[in-house]
């Protein structure tokens, strides 16, 4: 209880020489807490696109087989489904069709997809949030999409998605296999690709191989290799900007290393003074402690707080663009927040310990003066 | 007792600026006593407190204070000294500002674990006694220089230390406070405490309270009054 109550008394302290001296914290305190903002919106950015990603590929197939001619990808036979049925581990054989959509008078890229077992009626279509939102169509509404020949449909949204992953969704429009084959101009017979399900973890690349083997033509992308290639996407980008961050962070350090060594008058004069009154030098260091402390933690939930609303409410505006890359096409998305402890404590780790280091080692040579001294210096 | 043997103190040694503060001064001062150290401007009657309250080491010699030679304290036994042995009413009363009178009093004795409340209490009796009780829970920067100055004083004494040391208490003070503050420190050796003050106020040097004057010039001590 002494200490404790020791401590709230050299917090009070602490508080009221911030205070004291507001006009020399001010302009410390705004850049430092834009140094955290920044840092946070990519650790909260970089987190929740990689947990869409992850949802994202959570449902997907093991293994696409996608048909190549000249190197780009073109519809593939549906005569392919019996004999990929008949590889060994493989539980299940699908024929997709999806394409994408270009919405003119938006300039966003929309994924059009069928589901064979799907509930849709003829002329319906359950769209993404995103898509929703830019189109501006609720249930009960009609949509307009052409097909390749020029010809106008005319679609009625009969839902609008509530997935756990907004990106997996955002910018889709699911619609009966039929309607789909017209839209996007898919004669029978034919599916944009085929997906196989294999239990197994093992036998993956063994089936992939032979995928190949059976369809030279083919190309074969396995859900590991999709995931890391996000992984790293997204790795590779949060690290550009955390080398960004890094140069900004060094700056801001020297700078708060040179206001804490370019200790003012007033407080040598009061260092001094808590020294000449009795004040052993670890309260001395206690005091400033805090009020490094005090700045670093309120610039701390202050910055982090911001990169919140920046990155979940406010659609990471700053970032999104580098981050996601090419999603840039898609519909805004509202990113969902994906936050743990883990990154909590590197946040704070990153923002507050270094600033405390920075700044408590010069009070520590000034605080380690003679009282005598600082007073006259004063 | 406070035993001061051929003290020396040379700032910036070996620097163009050198300059000698104190040469060779020896200086003993009974417990109870009241002394007060004469002269003018830079003849080292700070520098010479500073060193007998433990704020700076001198260059040479040697400084006892009730049998315990503080030259060769490390500085965290120094620290404790000042906490507990010295109370300092410097020339400025060096209160800090935006702090509550009553907080700048309990300056020194914050990092003491001693219940708060008892703190509190003797602040609150410190500064009735010295007249500054309806100041208690005013801002420091809002008292007159005369307050100021007692609430330094009250500050000296929050940890009831046996030695007080007055650094020109009365410099920057009209006669009229002057005098309300010497009569405050002429009541300190009734209670036991050892008063060393600095001053060049004949105020000072006349107050029926003080037993021995010490006459100082370019570091030394001239004579005994």
């Amino acid at each position: 209880m002494k200490i404790l109550s020791r401590q709230r008394r050299l917090f009070g302290l602490a508080l009221a020489a911030i205070l004291r001296r507001r006009s020399r914290n001010l302009p410390l305190v705004l850049l430092y807490t834009a140094l955290v903002f920044v840092f946070a919106s990519v650790v909260f950015c970089t987190a929740a696109l990689k947990r869409e990603a992850r949802l994202l590929l959570r449902g997907a197939p093991e293994i696409i087989v996608q048909r190549l001619v000249a190197g780009r990808q073109e519809l593939i036979a549906a005569d392919h489904l019996e004999s990929l049925r008949l590889i060994p581990g493989v539980s299940h054989v699908r024929g997709r069709i999806w394409g994408y959509h270009f919405e003119e008078t938006t300039g966003a890229n929309l994924t059009l997809v069928a589901a064979d077992d799907s509930r849709l009626a003829p002329g319906t279509a359950a769209l993404g949030r995103g898509v929703a939102r830019l189109l501006g169509a609720d249930p009960g509404q009609t949509i307009s999409l052409r097909d390749p020949h020029g010809e106008v449909h005319s679609i009625r949204v009969a839902e609008v998605f509530s997935p756990a992953s907004e990106l997996a969704a955002a910018d889709l429009i699911e619609m009966p296999v039929a309607d789909l084959r017209l839209l996007l101009g898919v004669p029978e017979g034919f599916f944009t690709d085929i997906t196989l399900r294999v239990g197994n973890e093992n036998e993956r690349r063994v089936v992939a191989a032979k995928v190949r083997n059976l369809i030279p033509e083919s190309r074969v992308i396995l859900r590991e290799d999709i995931a890391r290639t996000y992984e790293e996407l997204f790795d590779w980008r949060a690290g550009f900007l955390f080398w960004v961050f890094s140069s900004l962070a060094a700056a801001f350090l020297f700078f708060a290393w040179s206001q804490a060594a370019m200790i003012g008058g007033e407080e040598k004069r009061e260092i001094g003074l808590l020294k000449a009154v009795g004040w052993e030098l670890p309260e001395v260091l206690a005091l400033k402690t805090w009020e490094s402390l005090i700045i670093a933690l309120a610039c701390f939930l202050c910055g982090t707080s911001l990169a919140y609303v920046h990155v979940f409410s406010a659609g990471a505006f700053l970032f999104v663009p580098l981050l996601q890359g090419w999603a840039v096409l898609y519909p805004r998305f509202a990113l969902v927040p994906a936050i743990d402890l883990p990154q909590i404590v590197l946040l704070f780790a990153v923002a507050v310990v270094p600033y405390l280091a920075a700044t408590g080692i010069p009070c520590w040579r000034a605080a380690a003066a003679e009282p005598d001294e600082l007073l006259r210096q004063a | 007792m406070i035993v001061v043997d051929r003290v020396t103190k040379i700032f910036d040694r070996g620097r163009p600026e050198e300059f000698t503060a104190l040469s060779g001064i020896s200086l003993t001062i009974a417990a109870g006593e009241t002394v007060v150290l004469m002269g003018p401007s830079g003849s080292g009657k700070t520098t010479l407190l500073s060193i007998l309250g433990a704020l700076c080491r001198p260059t040479s010699g040697r400084v006892q204070v009730a049998g315990r030679d503080l030259t060769r304290m490390p500085e965290r036994s120094l620290s404790l000294l000042r906490r507990r042995t010295f109370g300092f009413v410097f020339q400025q009363p060096h209160l800090v500002r935006g702090l509550r009178v009553i907080d700048n009093v309990l300056l020194p004795a914050l990092p003491v674990s001693d219940p708060e409340e008892g703190l509190r209490e003797r602040a609150r009796s410190l500064l009735e006694r010295l007249g500054l009780g309806c100041r208690a829970e005013a801002r420091a920067e809002s008292l007159s220089c005369g307050e100021a100055q007692r609430a330094a004083l009250a500050r000296a004494l929050i940890l009831d230390p046996p030695i007080v040391i007055a650094d020109e208490p009365t410099a920057h003070l009209d006669t009229a406070r002057a005098a309300e503050l010497i009569s405050l420190l002429a009541s300190l050796p009734a209670g036991g405490k050892t008063l060393v003050i600095a001053s060049h106020d004949p105020l000072v040097a006349e107050a029926s309270f003080v037993e021995r004057i010490l006459a100082m010039r370019d570091g030394r001590i001239l004579e005994a009054g």
